[in-house]
């Protein structure tokens, strides 16, 4: 950026993502936000160079068919903007199927958003008929000192990417806590696997992001 | 099934399938409205994938004109690629609307948009999927009418078995008359076969279930009649005497699709006559929207889109009366914005230094696209298309002086009377370009020659032409081949067996219609994909019919013989077009038809509708 910091603000927007935005793919997600915020006529800051690109940090990936009732995206603006105006124009802006639910800004400062993210709580509901040896199976599964599974072809420990994984409310889900960093990424798909289950017969959503470890291992 | 059972069993099959956002609407700007709020329901079909379908203008202007009456919704489908339509079959869901999820039985008009030829097994794959019969003759009053529209439309004939009307012309009025029919007739109790005799009444609706042909002991049509006395002859095109205002609520995508972004015609037709060029002579005459119009457009869209692209379309936009006063003010008024906006069909010939300034200034993106479409003096006086290699040359110039390191050439092969020495000098005028390049770009100069295949069609002055054979065509890309060797050269080409198929398509007649139903049942569909294009059985499939589909390509038609498109009558007269085509053997040239009125038939036949408009901004002149 060659614009003074100064006059530069960011803003975190925590978000669900609903059913209309179930299927949008990551690199889709950043064009969906350039749009809408574009059709909102905010004061987006561009990159520099040949193509410039909106100022834009997002969490987490949110693997495609997922859903979402918190995630985080920091954008940066040429000026400041009121917090209810803000809101006002993004949730005539975007699409059905995002749903602001908390706007702040925060210190140009602020880490990578990337980088904060530590954790993430999903819950799963699961499609196939009622499972009697689900518990049993999660207990075996979390008693293993690891678990060796391969993804696009690299091996790697699922165990200690589980932080926490427990039956739902009802026999038909469950809860689970993963390790969310750039380098340690628990997918709840790899779980259900590692479950023996069919990971495409369930439906995901994404209930937290942490950004702090939530077993206070800080 | 109904919609939310077909939820349901989406929430299952998708996660199985790629890009699934395909099948799930959500857009930006779609319209949703309550079913039963509404007399008629239409859904709207683009007969490819979501990927290609989404961005197509012609059902974007329809989407937004339905949707604007109170009494009427439409809606939106798209054929499923291969591994959805698979997981669809198994799970027994129909093709149902994007918006709503209703399956498109449950429509009372089905409208399928045919751009070109080569999607016409999706149609039936379409209709099949939304379990709807395939041939017209078969459906039931409860069925909805299925209406075709679009440039093939123009010979509706293979394809005429299996709508129930067809579009001649342009769509924006007409919808509006169709619908009015259709309600008034939903609200009467009428038939299906009533409901498209009083369709057939309308100008540019076209119902093939209302005419008989018959044919010669050689093959040709010997009649062409319809059944009734109050059912037209011929079938003259609908036209909009002014251009309607364009759409600008665009639905924007979710998933990324191709050309991406606000399309603003800034004119429709064209006055050149190049005499290939089919679009050139059935969208006549030329009409221009205002430079306000235009500008005014583009500031709504780009408000209830977000894009950062702007496309402004018409066939030849360096004839567009006021382009410097456009792309000047465009630029000015969008200039620091983060907006691209492309500007193709430049002409070689309408074009200025100073359209160049302006074009350079706006983000100019990638290659710069030239059509000479023939590289000799004389070739491109057979095909009308004059303009000299010196011209040629010296815009090529301008075009690398102004920052573009690559240009990309557009040529056919395969024009009539076309010799060996004409298709070497389409290597030598690459080479040419990549010599002017050079001295200025130096090693970063490049050329991309793009080369398609003629094939003579309907409503031209070379529609009773022969095609070049699969040996010809082989040899003269052969020529090419072996000429653009050259790393600063990139030559790209169609393979003769699709250039074939698109023939026999354009070209065909009535009895094509069961070739193409058999070429279906023998699993051809997405015909327009190399990965999917079957071309032996399309081969089995003409055989099976006792067919010969080499009579459609390469046989030279009589200049007094039926054609299979004969009785659709796009305004400009018949006897204009023979007297073109023995133009072009002659070497002869007809010049831009704004300088001088050739009475190509347009005043005439749509006379009353341009003294209805005293204003109008047609680019006749006066007689």
């Amino acid at each position: 950026m060659n614009l003074p910091q100064s006059i530069l603000h960011r803003y975190r927007i925590t978000y669900a993502r609903l059913e209309g935005t179930r299927y949008v793919g990551n690199l889709d997600m950043i064009r969906l936000w350039e749009r809408s915020l574009r059709r909102a006529e905010l004061p987006i800051a561009y990159s520099q160079g040949f193509s410039p690109q909106p100022r834009m940090h997002f969490a987490s990936t949110l693997p495609v068919g997922f859903l979402s009732e918190m995630e985080l995206t920091d954008i940066w603006f040429t000026s400041f903007i009121e917090l209810d105006t803000l809101k006002e124009k993004l949730e005539s802006n975007l699409p059905a199927g995002i749903k602001i639910r908390q706007i702040m800004e925060i210190s140009l400062s602020t880490p990578p958003l990337q980088t904060q993210v530590k954790a993430a709580d999903y819950q799963v509901e699961i499609f196939s008929t009622t499972l009697e040896d689900l518990q049993e199976r999660i207990t075996s599964l979390l008693e293993k000192q690891s678990i060796h599974r391969e993804r696009r072809g690299k091996p790697y420990d699922l165990r200690p990417l589980i932080f926490s994984l427990k039956l739902g409310d009802t026999r038909q889900s469950l809860e689970m806590t993963l390790s969310c960093q750039e380098s340690a990424t628990g997918r709840p798909e790899e779980v259900l696997s590692a479950l023996d289950l069919d990971p495409l017969a369930a439906r995901y959503t994404r209930k937290t992001l942490h950004l702090t470890d939530p077993r206070g291992k800080g | 099934m109904n919609s939310e059972q077909i939820t349901f069993s989406l929430e299952q099959i998708l996660p199985r399938v790629q890009k699934p956002g395909r099948y799930v609407g959500g857009e930006f700007n779609q319209v949703q409205k309550p079913w039963n709020q509404v007399d008629i329901h239409i859904a709207l079909v683009f007969p490819d994938i979501y990927d290609i379908g989404l961005p197509n203008l012609g059902i974007s202007i329809l989407y937004d004109l339905i949707n604007q009456r109170e009494d009427a919704l439409a809606e939106r489908a798209y054929l499923p690629w291969v591994d959805m339509e698979k997981e669809m079959r198994i799970g027994g869901i129909p093709l149902y609307s994007l918006e709503s999820k209703t399956p498109l039985n449950q429509f009372d008009v089905i409208g399928i948009t045919l751009p070109y030829e080569t999607l016409y097994t999706n149609v039936l794959n379409a209709l099949d999927l939304a379990r709807i019969p395939l041939l017209s003759s078969e459906r039931q009053n409860h069925h909805p009418l299925v209406i075709a529209g679009g440039h093939a439309c123009y010979n509706p004939e293979p394809m005429a078995c299996f709508f129930d009307a067809m579009v001649i012309g342009e769509g924006e009025e007409i919808i509006h008359k169709i619908i009015d029919v259709i309600k008034a007739g939903k609200r009467a109790g009428l038939s299906r076969d009533e409901q498209v005799r009083l369709l057939s009444k309308l100008q540019g609706v076209y119902v093939p279930s209302l005419y008989t042909v018959t044919y010669s002991a050689e093959g040709t049509i010997e009649s062409f009649k319809p059944t009734h006395k109050d059912v037209p002859t011929r079938i003259t095109r609908q036209m909009a005497a002014v251009l309607p205002p364009p759409p600008t609520r665009f639905l924007v995508p979710l998933v990324e699709v191709i050309q991406d972004r606000v399309a603003v015609e800034i004119m429709r037709g064209c006055t050149r006559g190049c005499r290939f060029c089919q679009a050139g002579w059935i969208m006549r005459p030329v009409r221009e929207r205002s430079v306000q119009e235009i500008l005014a457009a583009i500031d709504a869209a780009l408000k209830a889109t977000g894009y950062e692209e702007v496309a402004l379309l018409s066939l030849s936009s360096s004839d567009y009366t006021h382009i410097h006063e456009l792309v000047k003010a465009v630029r000015e008024r969008f200039s620091g914005k983060n907006l691209s906006v492309a500007l193709p069909s430049l002409r070689i010939e309408s074009f200025s230094v100073e359209l160049m300034d302006e074009l350079q200034k706006m983000r100019p993106s990638g290659g710069f696209t030239l059509a000479p479409e023939a590289a000799t003096d004389r070739m491109r006086q057979i095909i009308n298309k004059p303009v000299s290699t010196e011209q040629l040359l010296d815009t090529v110039r301008t075009v690398f002086q102004h920052g573009w390191t690559s240009v990309k050439l557009y040529f056919m092969i395969g024009h009539p009377e076309e010799t060996i020495e004409d298709v070497q000098a389409i290597v030598d005028t690459c080479y040419a370009v990549l010599r002017e390049g050079r001295k200025i770009a130096g090693g970063r100069a490049k050329v991309h020659a793009g080369v398609s295949t003629f094939i003579p069609k309907p409503h031209t002055p070379f529609q009773w032409v022969a095609c070049d054979t699969i040996e010809q065509i082989t040899a003269k890309q052969e020529i090419l081949m072996k000429g653009l060797k050259n790393p600063n050269i990139k030559l790209s080409w169609v393979d003769p067996k699709d250039t074939l198929l698109e023939a026999w398509l354009s070209r065909g007649d009535r009895r094509t219609g069961e070739v193409i139903l058999r070429a279906w049942q023998n699993g051809c569909k997405f015909d327009a994909w190399s990965e999917h294009y079957n071309y032996n059985a399309w081969l089995t499939a003409f055989d099976s019919c006792g067919i010969d589909p080499f009579k459609y390509s390469h046989r030279e038609r009589s200049l007094d013989e039926i054609l299979p498109w004969s009785h659709i009558n796009s305004g400009v007269r018949t006897s204009l077009l023979k007297q073109d085509y023995l133009w072009s053997k002659e070497g002869k040239t007809r010049s831009d038809c704004r300088e001088h009125c050739f009475g190509c038939g347009i005043l005439t036949e749509y006379g009353d509708l341009r003294l209805s408009m005293p204003n109008s901004t047609w680019q006749c002149p006066e007689v």
